[in-house]
C-alpha cells in the first residue's frame, strides 16, 4: 500500500501541475497573437498541445511504474460472502 | 637414593632450565617432550614427582594428569602443572584433575624449587 | 454528392458490423473468455466521451472561439490524473456494493434511499435529453449534408423539410432498436454488457481514424501542411483573432471544471468507467490512454476549422459541418462518407451507452421501487419478474429516445451543438458534490444530498433549461430578457445581477453554489439515521474495510427459509441464474449439503447483493425485507458492530505495525549482540594466545637469568650457553611483539604502505641472501628459477621482503636437516606475477591447509610435536598479499613437501 500511496501522491501532484499548466493566467503568457509562430504553428496552440502531451506522458510514467493491485476485482471475490 | 623427577615440556630451553634446576637441587631428572612419551616414561619407572606442562603435543597435560591419577598404582606421584595460561579456571581445572600444585609461567625458579622440595621432603 | 441509398447501405452495414462485434463479445463473455479483459479496450470504451459533439461541434466551436473547445478535453485529462484517488475509490465501492448506475451509487450511499435514487434518475433523464437530441441532430444533419451538398449544406435552414424531420425520427427508431439489442438482451446479475463495451471501443477507433483522416486531408491535401495553413489563416484578420485567448474569454476555467465533473458524473461515463469496469488495474492504463485519445482526436480540430473558414465564404456553410463539407467540396466523396461513418460512430456510441445507463436507472431506481411499494401484492402473483424487468428497460430506452427526439424537434434548432452538450454537462455536474462528499465525508447526510441535488437541479433548470424553452418560443421571450414575473434580479442568464460570465459558467456558478452550500449546511445540521451511518462508513472506509462489505452480515437475522429466499430471487433472476447463485454461495462456503431450513444472515445478504446488481440496492433491500419474518438485528446494534469492527481493524493494524517494529529492532539487537560476542570471543582467544606465546620465551629468559644469578660458580661454557639462550629468546620475544603489532596494523588498515613499482626478482634475491647463514647452518640448498625479464609489480618493497623472508624461513624450518632443499620460482601470468616457495619437508596435512593462514594456527612438527613458529608469519603474509590485491595459497602432499604460492599484480599499464 505504501508504493500505491506514493503513486497517488505523484498523480495528485501532476493534477496540480496540470492546473497550473492550463491556468488562464499562465496560458495568457503564451497568447502572443497570430503573427508569432514556431515551426509554422501559433505559439498558443503549440504551448497547449505540447503541455498537454507532456502532462499525459508524466501521468503515464507514474501510472506504469505503479505496482499493480494483485487482487482480481471481477468478479469481485468477497470472503465474507 | 635421590628422588626422581619427570620433566614433561616441549620447549627445549625450558626443559634445559628445569633439568639444571632439579639436578642442582639434587634430584634425578628424566625428560619427556609430549604426552605419550610422558606416560611411557611413567610406566617405565614411576617418578616421585612430575613437572607437567599443559600445552604439549599429542596428549595435553590435563589428559596425562587424569590418566596417571586414574591408576591407583601411581597414587603417590606428585604432579606440579606448569602452564603459560594464567587464568584461574585453568588452575582450578588442574587442581580438580588431581594436580598437587599449579605454577604459571614465567615462574620464579626459587619458588618452584621450594615447592618441589617441600612436596618431596614432606613425603619422607 | 452521394446517393441516398449508398449512405443508407453504408450506415446500416456499419451498424450491423457493430452488432456483430457486440454479439461476439457477449458470446465470448458467456463462454468465460472475455473479450474486454484488457486495459486498451477499457480506455477506448471510455472514449465514448467523444460524441458527435466532439466530431462535428468542436470544429464549429473552434471556428467561433479558437481554442475555446479545449477545456472540454483538458478537464478530463486533469480528472484522470486525479483518477487514481477518486475513480479508483468509486470503482471499488461500486464493485463491493454491486452498484448498477450513478443513481444507484448515490441512493446506496445515502441510506439506500428510494427518493434519492429516483431523483437522480429523473434529473439524469431530463439532463441528458438535450444531449441525446444533439446526437439525433448530428446524425440527421450529417446525413442531410452528405445527401444534398452543396445545396443544403447549412443545417440550420434545413429544419423545415419534412424529409429532414423524418430522418431524425427514423434515426431515433433505429437507435432505439439497436440500444435494446445491445443493452437489454438479457438480465445479468453482474450488470456487465461486455458485447456493448467491445462495440463501443471499436466505434472509438473508427471515429478517431475518421477524424484524423479528414484532418490529414485538409492539412496536407488542401494545404501544404500546418505551416502553410496557419500562415494563410493568420493573414485573414477574422481568423487571426481565433489564434488568441481573446475569443475564449472567461469561459476557460469554468468549462475545465465542468468537464472534470462531467467525465465521471455523466451517466454514460459512469456506466463505462465504473459499472463496466472488469478489472481495477485497467485504470492504471486508462488514466493516460484516455487523455492521449482526447489529445489525438483534437489535434486537427483547429486546422479543419481554419481550413473551412478559408475555403468557404463566411456564413455559407455551418462550421459544425466542415468535417463533411470540406471533403465534399474538394471532390473526395469517399472520405466524406468515411467521415460520416465516424460521426455516426460517435453519435451511436453515445446514444447506446446513455440509453442503457438511463434505462437501468429508470427501471431500478424509479419504476421498480414504485411498483414494489404500491403494487406489491399484484406483482407477487407473477412467477417470473425478469421478463418484466427487461420490458421496463426496453420501454425506457424507447421513452428516452422519444423525448430526445421531441426535444430535438421542438427546441434543438435554436442551439449550436456545443451549447446543447454543455447544458447536459451542467446537469450531470449536480451529482458531483453528493458523490465526492459521500466518499470522503461520513457526515454527508441523506437530507443534505437530497436537498443539494434538488436545489442544484432547480437552479440549472431555471438558468439553462427554461431559457432554452423560452428561446424556442415555448415560454414567453420576456422570461429571458426581463426575468421571471418581470423581476430584473431573476433574469435566468444574469441571476441576482451576475452578468458577463456566459450562460454556462453563470449556471454552473449558481447551481454548484446552491448545491454544495445546501449539502454542507444541511448535513451539518442533520442527524443521520442508522442505515445512513452504516452506508456512509462502508463507502468512506471502503479500502479499510478490506474491500468487503461483509461487516454488516448480521443485519438480516429475521427468519426466512431458504426456499422462500430462493423463490423470491427466482422471480427477478430466473431459475437458472438463481440456481447458479445459490450454488456459488454453497461453493464459497464449502457446504456439502443442500441448504435448507432458515437462511443464515450471510446468505440473505449475499442474495440481497446479487439482487441489487439487477434491481438496484434500494429495491433489493425492500424485496429482501419483505420476505423476512420477524425482526432483524437492530440497526443500532449493526452500527455498533461496524464501529467496533473498524476500531478493531485499526487497533490490530497498529498492533501489527508495532510488533513488526519491535521484531525488527530486536532482531537487529540480536545480530549486534552476536557480532559483539563473536568479537569478544575473538579478542579473548587472541589475547590468550598472545600471552601464551609471550610467556614461553619469557619463561626461558627468567629461568636462566635466575639460574645465572643464583649460581655464581657456573662454568664459563655453561654460562655462555645460558646467556646465548637468553639472547635468542629475547630476540624471539621482540620478533613476536613486532609480528603482533604488524598483524594488528594490517588487520586494522593502519599499516603505512610505501607503494612503488617493485622488481620482485630483486626482492627475492635480497631475502635469500639475508637468510644465507640460516640456510648454510642447516645445510639447506636454495634454488631460484626466474624468467629473463619480469615486469615490475605494484607494492611495498619492505613488506614484500618481509613476505619472502617469512615464507623462506617457514620452508627452512620444515626442511629436514642435512639434505634440505628450497626452490623459489617466479612465473609471469597475464595480470600478475606468481611466486612459489617449495620445500622438501614433511608437508602439510590436507585438513590443515585451509586454516594454515589463520593467525596462531601452528603446524606442529610430526617428529617432535613442537610448534614450529609463532603462528603469525603466514597470517601476516596473507595480510600483505591481500592488501596488494594478490592471493596466497598452499599445495602439499604429506610426505612430499609443501609449496606456498602467492601472486602480486603487475603495475597497470
Amino acid at each position: 500500500m505504501k508504493d500505491d500511496n506514493r503513486s497517488s501522491e505523484r498523480l495528485v501532484a501532476l493534477f496540480l501541475f496540470g492546473m497550473v499548466l492550463f491556468n488562464p493566467l499562465v496560458v495568457g503568457l503564451f497568447d502572443v497573437g497570430a503573427e508569432i509562430r514556431l515551426f509554422g504553428i501559433p505559439v498558443l496552440f503549440l504551448y497547449l498541445f505540447i503541455g498537454w502531451a507532456v502532462l499525459i506522458g508524466l501521468i503515464a510514467a507514474v501510472a506504469e511504474s505503479a505496482p499493480k493491485d494483485s487482487k482480481p476485482t471481477s468478479p469481485p471475490t468477497r470472503p465474507a460472502d | 637414593m635421590a628422588k626422581s623427577i619427570l620433566v614433561v615440556e616441549d620447549e627445549p630451553n625450558i626443559v634445559l632450565s628445569l633439568q639444571f634446576l632439579m639436578k642442582k637441587a639434587g634430584f634425578d631428572v628424566r625428560v619427556a617432550s609430549d604426552g605419550e612419551q610422558a606416560l611411557a616414561a611413567v610406566e617405565d619407572r614411576a617418578p616421585d614427582l612430575i613437572l607437567l606442562d599443559v600445552m604439549i603435543p599429542k596428549r595435553d597435560g590435563y589428559d596425562v594428569c587424569q590418566t596417571i591419577r586414574s591408576n591407583p598404582d601411581y597414587g603417590d606421584i606428585y604432579i606440579i602443572m606448569l602452564t603459560a595460561k594464567g587464568r584461574e579456571v585453568d588452575r582450578e581445572k588442574g587442581i580438580a584433575l588431581g594436580a598437587n600444585d599449579y605454577v604459571t609461567k614465567p615462574f620464579s625458579t626459587r619458588d618452584l624449587t621450594e615447592k618441589v622440595k617441600l612436596l618431596l621432603q614432606g613425603a619422607d | 454528392m452521394i446517393p441516398g441509398w449508398l449512405i443508407a447501405v453504408a450506415s446500416l452495414g456499419y451498424l450491423t458490423l457493430l452488432f456483430a462485434i457486440a454479439y461476439y463479445g457477449d458470446r465470448r463473455s458467456d463462454e468465460g473468455r472475455s473479450l474486454i479483459l484488457n486495459p486498451y479496450i477499457y480506455a477506448f470504451s471510455i472514449a465514448v466521451y467523444c460524441t458527435a459533439w466532439t466530431f462535428y461541434g468542436s470544429v464549429g466551436l473552434a471556428a467561433r472561439s479558437g481554442v475555446g473547445f479545449l477545456p472540454i478535453y483538458l478537464g478530463p485529462t486533469l480528472m484522470f490524473a486525479f483518477g487514481w484517488v477518486v475513480l479508483r475509490k468509486i470503482i471499488r465501492i461500486s464493485k463491493v456494493h454491486h452498484i448498477t448506475s450513478i443513481a444507484d451509487f448515490v441512493s446506496s450511499r445515502y441510506g439506500k434511499s428510494h427518493v434519492l435514487g429516483g431523483l437522480v434518475s429523473v434529473i439524469a433523464v431530463i439532463g441528458i435529453m438535450p444531449y441525446i437530441s444533439l446526437q439525433l441532430d448530428a446524425i440527421s444533419a450529417s446525413f442531410n449534408v452528405l445527401l444534398n451538398y452543396p445545396e443544403l449544406s447549412n443545417s440550420g435552414s434545413a429544419i423545415d423539410l419534412p424529409l429532414f424531420g423524418d430522418t431524425a425520427f427514423w434515426v431515433a427508431v433505429l437507435l432505439a432498436v439497436f440500444s435494446i439489442l445491445f443493452g437489454t438482451r438479457h438480465i445479468d446479475a453482474t450488470e456487465h454488457h461486455e458485447g456493448m463495451v467491445a462495440a463501443i471501443a471499436f466505434e472509438s477507433v473508427v471515429k478517431l481514424v475518421a477524424f484524423i483522416s479528414v484532418g490529414v486531408f485538409v492539412t496536407f491535401g488542401l494545404f501544404d501542411g500546418f505551416g502553410d495553413l496557419f500562415a494563410r489563416a493568420a493573414a485573414e484578420p477574422t481568423i487571426a483573432k481565433l489564434m488568441t485567448m481573446e475569443v475564449v474569454g472567461a469561459q476557460w476555467a469554468p468549462l475545465t471544471l465542468l468537464a472534470m465533473l462531467a467525465v465521471f458524473c455523466l451517466p454514460r461515463q459512469f456506466q463505462v468507467t465504473v459499472v463496466e469496469n472488469v478489472d481495477e488495474n485497467h485504470l492504471n492504463k486508462a488514466i493516460w490512454l484516455f487523455p492521449l485519445y482526447l489529445l489525438l482526436i483534437n489535434i486537427f480540430v483547429l486546422p479543419i476549422a481554419f481550413g473551412g473558414l478559408l475555403r468557404f465564404p463566411l456564413g455559407t456553410v455551418d462550421a459544425d459541418t466542415y468535417v463533411l463539407a470540406l471533403p465534399l467540396a474538394e471532390g473526395a466523396p469517399a472520405l466524406a462518407l468515411f467521415a460520416f461513418i465516424g460521426g455516426l460512430s460517435a453519435a451511436t456510441g453515445m446514444v447506446i451507452v446513455a440509453t442503457v445507463a438511463l434505462s437501468t436507472m429508470i427501471c431500478n431506481d424509479l419504476i421498480m421501487p414504485v411498483l414494489l411499494r404500491f403494487a406489491w401484492l399484484h406483482l407477487s402473483e407473477k412467477k417470473d419478474l425478469s421478463g418484466l424487468l427487461l420490458a421496463i428497460r426496453r420501454g425506457s430506452i424507447g421513452f428516452i429516445l422519444l423525448i430526445g427526439y421531441l426535444y430535438f424537434v421542438l427546441i434543438g434548432e435554436s442551439y449550436a451543438l456545443v451549447s446543447i452538450g454543455l447544458v447536459s454537462f451542467a446537469a450531470a455536474a449536480q451529482f458531483a458534490p453528493a458523490i465526492l462528499a459521500g466518499m470522503y465525508w461520513k457526515g454527508a447526510s441523506h437530507r443534505g444530498a437530497l436537498l443539494a441535488i434538488s436545489g442544484g437541479f432547480l437552479v440549472w433548470a431555471y438558468t439553462l433549461l427554461l431559457p432554452s424553452f423560452a428561446l424556442s418560443g415555448w415560454l414567453p421571450a420576456g422570461f429571458v430578457e426581463r426575468g421571471a414575473f418581470g423581476i430584473e434580479l431573476l433574469k435566468p442568464y444574469a441571476l441576482f445581477g451576475l452578468d458577463g460570465l456566459g450562460h454556462i459558467s453563470h449556471a454552473l456558478f449558481w447551481s454548484l453554489l446552491v448545491n454544495v452550500g445546501t449539502l454542507v449546511v444541511v448535513s451539518l445540521l442533520d442527524r443521520q439515521s442508522m442505515i445512513e451511518r452504516i452506508q456512509a462508513t462502508l463507502f468512506v472506509e471502503v479500502f479499510r474495510q478490506g474491500g468487503t462489505a461483509g461487516v454488516g452480515a448480521n443485519i438480516w437475522q429475521g427468519s426466512v427459509s431458504v426456499s422462500d429466499l430462493r423463490s423470491m430471487a427466482e422471480r427477478f433472476l430466473g431459475s437458472e441464474r438463481t440456481h447458479e447463485i445459490f450454488a456459488e454461495y454453497a461453493r464459497n462456503k464449502q457446504l456439502d449439503r443442500p441448504m435448507a431450513g432458515n437462511a443464515s444472515g450471510e446468505l440473505v445478504q449475499f442474495v440481497e447483493r446479487r439482487l441489487s446488481g439487477v434491481i438496484g440496492a434500494a429495491s433489493a433491500r425492500v424485496m429482501v425485507a419483505s420476505t423476512l419474518k420477524g425482526e432483524g438485528v437492530g440497526l443500532e446494534e449493526l452500527m455498533q458492530i461496524l464501529d467496533e469492527t473498524s476500531q478493531v481493524l485499526e487497533y490490530s493494524r497498529q498492533l501489527e505495525q508495532k510488533s513488526e517494529q519491535l521484531e525488527h529492532a530486536s532482531s537487529e539487537l540480536k545480530a549486534a549482540n552476536e557480532r559483539l560476542t563473536e568479537l569478544d570471543q575473538m579478542k579473548d582467544d587472541f589475547l590468550s594466545t598472545v600471552t601464551h606465546e609471550l610467556r614461553t620465551p619469557l619463561t626461558s629468559i627468567r629461568s636462566f637469568s635466575e639460574i645465572l644469578h643464583d649460581t655464581p660458580d657456573l662454568g664459563l661454557s655453561e654460562r655462555q650457553h645460558f646467556l646465548g639462550i637468553i639472547i635468542r629468546e629475547s630476540e624471539r620475544l621482540t620478533r613476536l611483539i613486532n609480528q603482533v603489532l604488524d598483524l594488528t596494523k594490517i588487520e586494522r588498515g593502519r599499516m603505512e604502505w610505501q607503494m612503488s613499482d617493485v622488481d620482485l626478482a630483486e626482492v627475492i634475491d635480497h631475502a635469500v641472501s639475508s637468510m644465507h647463514h640460516l640456510f648454510e647452518e642447516k645445510n639447506v640448498t636454495v634454488d631460484i628459477r626466474q624468467p629473463e625479464t619480469i615486469p615490475p609489480v605494484r607494492g611495498d618493497r619492505d613488506q614484500l621482503i618481509q613476505l619472502a623472508i617469512n615464507l623462506l624461513s617457514n620452508a627452512e624450518k620444515f626442511c629436514p636437516g642435512g639434505n634440505g632443499r628450497v626452490e623459489v620460482a617466479l612465473e609471469s601470468g597475464p595480470k600478475a606475477l606468481t611466486v612459489s616457495v617449495a620445500d622438501n619437508g614433511p608437508g602439510i596435512p590436507e585438513h590443515e591447509q585451509e586454516n594454515i593462514f589463520e593467525k596462531f594456527h601452528q603446524v606442529r612438527s610430526d617428529q617432535t610435536g613442537n610448534p614450529m613458529g609463532s603462528g603469525l608469519g603466514l597470517a601476516i603474509c596473507r595480510g600483505i598479499v591481500e592488501h596488494l590485491g594478490g592471493r596466497i595459497w598452499v599445495r602439499s602432499k604429506p610426505g612430499h613437501g609443501a609449496t606456498f604460492f602467492f601472486t602480486v599484480p603487475f603495475v597497470k599499464q
